[in-house]
């Protein structure tokens, strides 16, 4: 997120680390797999 | 490490928030596994394709200002400065003088002497082997860089505290131990490809060991000392 570390994602949206982190990386695998569907389309 | 640990891992890894000691273990899971392997270069891909095509989403100004001004409240807040990206290193300055009084506390008659070059390379050395990195890390699944890593090592007979930092792929070991005399500034030397800075500050002698070239070495020492009251 624009170069920001956890901590700080942590401090500016007031959420907890652990849950930055989670929150993250369910975000990948979904732009993933999203993403993956979209080329598969071509 | 299993790969069920690695992909847990993984994220943090990868975005360069993972503490020296997991990002090791890691690593060595990664040079023996290709599909853990595979899911790392993954994300690379994903990162670098997004970053190149039109879907990247560049935050307008007015966000940034109010992320920024957040930022910088927090920052304030925080009696104990938490390591942000945009420095060039974290420095524990509150616990490593937490740890020195602990120390000096420990070696209360003792002090070691003249370690010489010789000596702390090879303690430096010892130390990237195996797993002895440090003593004291977090264990937590959710570890993220904690701002201090260390161990308690031996240097002329003496025990003496090890810092532990990492600056991109150069480990940083920070010998420490009482020293009773004047601040000193900075004094480099090297050996066997190491780069050795030695310096005094407030009754503690401190010792920077690091394949990590002489330049940044040396600012890091200085940076170091500023942070010792």
């Amino acid at each position: 997120m624009e170069g920001l570390s956890y901590r700080e994602i942590a401090d500016v949206t007031g959420v907890a680390m652990g849950t930055v982190m989670s929150r993250l990386s369910r975000a990948r695998r979904r732009l993933h797999d999203l993403l993956a569907v979209a080329v598969g389309k071509e | 490490m299993n790969c069920k640990e690695a992909e847990a891992l993984m994220d943090g890894y990868f975005d360069g928030e993972l503490d020296l000691v997991h990002s090791l273990e890691l690593e060595r899971h990664l040079a023996e596994c290709a599909e853990c392997s595979a899911q790392l270069n993954r994300r690379r891909a994903l990162r670098a394709g997004l970053a190149a095509s039109p879907l990247r989403y560049r935050a307008p100004e007015p966000v940034k200002a109010t992320v920024r001004a957040a930022l910088d409240a927090e920052s304030e807040a925080n009696v104990v400065r938490m390591p942000s990206r945009r420095r060039f290193f974290p420095v524990a300055g509150s616990i490593a003088a937490a740890l020195i009084v602990g120390i000096t506390a420990y070696s209360l008659v003792h002090t070691a002497g003249e370690a010489q070059d010789e000596e702390v390379v090879d303690a430096h050395l010892r130390s990237l082997m195996a797993a002895h990195l440090t003593d004291v890390a977090s264990t937590d699944q959710h570890t993220v860089k904690p701002w201090f890593a260390g161990r308690l090592d031996y240097l002329d007979h003496r025990p003496v505290a090890a810092l532990v930092y990492r600056r991109n792929q150069h480990v940083i070991n920070v010998f420490v131990w009482p020293n009773p005399g004047s601040d000193d500034r900075p004094r480099t030397s090297g050996r066997n490809g190491y780069n050795v800075v030695r310096e005094s500050k407030s009754g503690m002698e401190f010792c920077l060991v690091s394949d990590l070239n002489r330049a940044e070495l040396q600012d890091f020492a200085t940076r170091l000392a500023s942070a010792i009251p």
